[in-house]
């Protein structure tokens, strides 16, 4: 067994709380090059490097004394040459001859190390590239949205007349100008609430909220829409006292959202309609209609950022792709789902699963 | 000053006495490094231990970069945590970078401090040759943040695992455990550059509060040079250095901890002048 221990093809330390090496094995010895009356009896700081000894008392050291254990740890050692031996290390504390030791199994790394190195700064990389593209984005918009108010300013002053008559034809221009405008700050405003998404955790306030208000306010926003598109819209058949913990107004951007799209990507005549079922904890609400449909393969990606269903070459439908990923994200702030069901050329189902709550204490 | 501090700072109050002892708990750690400690106190006083924002089981949401940039912000959680409390007369124990923290509160709130005892202090980790030997060179510190790089790749999950055994356990003891380190590598980044790149050396001849430094006989992190330094720069200063090495006595020699705490505390000519 011991001839085991000495030549098993990782490192073995114990040492005790006061930091003295009390053991180590050959296979350790050979890979710090040092002979053994170097480390057995001498602090176990001499055997790393000056950052490790830092991460070990203040790492380290605490985890293993408070948790008795610890697992999968990276810790540089030095061999005797001032060579760093990157090693994994799990370690555990044990009684022995009397007094507490903490005893160390190490693995030595360094391909998989540099690998790891390599993926620390890939993820660093991504991490600046990432706030520099949510920066870009703020930035871009907030420019945008100016000249935005002067075109929709000036075009309603036109309109009024100010300027002298207009002739109807000039008028319907002005009505195009200034739609297209309002689309344009629709847009702008998709990108910035996304921008603000990324820069950090979204902030939500949830408190109960009642699934059929909440349905019908949305509704009442969108009636005209379904009439424009000439689609049938059938509303869930929901009791009053269902109650959601929901921010208010994140719910209702998220039910204008969903509805929003399903009226855009399902033809005249069809049909948009909404349904809510119940779980012991949770209250799903359903939104289909009976469009285009989205293929299994885009409904891996239909939540990512600029993400949008349909031939990328066709620019027909509306938006940038932002709508479903912002969704996704107020709803998982409200510890909720968002999920999709859909068959190309059937339709497609929106589900946000929320926790039932009780009502307020006022309803 | 907001009404959550207790949540926010994951506060724990215990015990059965009436004058407060403050525990804060050093860089990298959070409140149960104290487990060992605390509970010998509760019979005489009130121990009042808690997380840093950022640390532990802290509301990691009140984190914000330019407050928790320097140490004075770590300072406003402690006096932030006496103000919600009402705790005056209040004897701060800090280990490691909350030595700093409590001489900085100290300095700031003098009427609310009784004594302080600090386990581990340095007021600056780098060297400043010829005269201060902190210790470390920048490259050292860069290594640790190069470690703790490397580690916190897997440690968010090492630790949510651990939290999740933890909560099955469902063992009471076992609660303060239950997120040892903050597990957001980007905030103990900003914490260890606030910490071990600070000099608070001149900050040392303002604290009038009476201090009690423990120190061990072999710290790398406080080396002895150091300790000697804090000693000669405090105005009102009592040394017990231990017969252990290490940087956490706390945790490897509890006991030696306690006596030297203990022996402090009963010493009422210890006490601070400055009325509360």
């Amino acid at each position: 067994m011991d001839s085991l221990l000495n030549t098993a093809p990782c490192g073995f330390l114990s040492f005790s709380d006061d930091g003295i090496v009390r053991a180590a094995n050959e296979t350790l010895l050979d890979k710090l090059q040092r002979p053994r009356g170097d480390v057995v009896g001498a602090h176990v700081e001499k055997l790393l490097g000056p950052g490790a000894k830092l991460f070990y008392q203040t790492h380290f050291f605490p985890l293993l004394k408070m948790q008795g254990t610890v697992e999968e740890v990276y810790m540089s050692f030095q061999t005797s040459a001032g060579e760093e031996l990157s090693c994994l290390v799990n370690a555990k504390q044990a009684t022995r001859d009397g007094e507490t030791v903490n005893d160390l199994v190490l693995l030595p790394f360094e391909e998989r190390d540099q690998y790891e190195d390599e993926l620390l700064q890939a993820k660093r990389v991504a991490e600046q590239a990432n706030q520099a593209k949510a920066k870009f984005l703020s930035t871009v918009s907030h420019e945008l949205r100016t000249p935005i108010s002067t075109i929709k300013s000036l075009t309603q002053y036109l309109t009024l007349g100010v300027r002298g008559p207009l002739t109807d034809e000039q008028t319907e221009y002005l009505e195009r100008v200034e739609q297209a405008a309002d689309h344009l700050d629709t847009l702008i405003t998709d990108i910035l609430n996304f921008a603000r998404l990324e820069a950090g955790p979204v902030r939500v306030t949830p408190e109960p909220v009642s699934v059929a208000e909440a349905l019908g306010r949305a509704e009442a926003l969108l009636g005209v829409r379904f009439e424009e598109a000439e689609v049938v819209y059938e509303r869930a058949d929901v009791s009053s006292d269902v109650y959601v913990r929901a921010d208010p107004d994140r719910l209702q951007q998220v039910l204008l959202n969903l509805l929003t799209n399903a009226v855009k990507f399902t033809e005249a005549g069809g049909r948009v309609s909404t349904k809510v079922t119940l779980t012991d904890d949770a209250a799903q609400i359903h939104v289909q209609d009976t469009g285009v449909g989205i293929s299994v393969e885009e409904q891996q990606h239909i939540f990512d950022p600029f993400v949008q269903a349909g031939d990328p070459d066709q620019t027909s439908s509306e938006g940038i792709g932002l709508g479903l990923a912002i969704s996704r994200d107020l709803v998982e702030a409200m510890s909720g789902t968002l999920t999709v069901e859909s068959k190309l050329d059937v339709g497609s189902t929106f589900t946000i699963r929320l926790p039932l709550c009780s009502p307020p204490e006022s309803a | 000053m907001p009404t959550d501090v207790k949540e926010r700072n994951n506060v724990t109050v215990r015990g059965e006495g009436s004058q407060p002892l403050l525990f804060a708990h050093g860089f990298g750690c959070n409140q149960a490094m104290w487990r060992f400690v605390a509970p010998h106190f509760e019979a005489t006083y009130r121990t009042v231990l808690f997380d840093y924002v950022g640390s532990g089981g802290s509301d990691l949401s009140a984190y914000d970069s330019d407050r928790y940039g320097s140490l004075e912000g770590y300072a406003q959680d402690v006096l932030d945590i006496c103000e919600a409390l009402s705790l005056d007369d209040v004897v701060f124990v800090g280990h490691s970078v909350s030595t700093v923290i409590g001489m900085l509160a100290a300095i700031e709130q003098p009427q609310r401090f009784d004594r302080l005892v600090l386990i581990g202090t340095s007021p600056r980790y780098l060297n400043d040759p010829p005269d201060y030997h902190g210790g470390f060179e920048r490259e050292d510190l860069d290594g640790l943040l190069e470690m703790m790089d490397k580690n916190y790749i897997g440690w968010s999950e090492y630790f949510s695992s651990l939290l999740m055994q933890q909560a099955e356990a469902k063992e009471v003891e076992d609660e303060l455990d239950r997120s040892f380190c903050s597990t957001d590598p980007h905030i103990m980044r900003e914490f260890a550059e606030a910490t071990f790149f600070s000099d608070y050396r001149d900050v040392l001849p303002d604290v009038l509060t009476p201090v009690l430094l423990v120190e061990c006989r072999h710290d790398i992190i406080a080396p002895m040079a150091v300790t000697r330094y804090v000693e000669d720069h405090l105005p009102d200063a009592t040394l017990t250095v231990l017969d252990a090495a290490g940087h956490c006595p706390h945790l490897s020699h509890p006991e030696a901890t306690k006596a030297a705490i203990q022996t402090y505390l009963d010493d009422s000519s210890s006490r601070s002048s400055v009325p509360a």
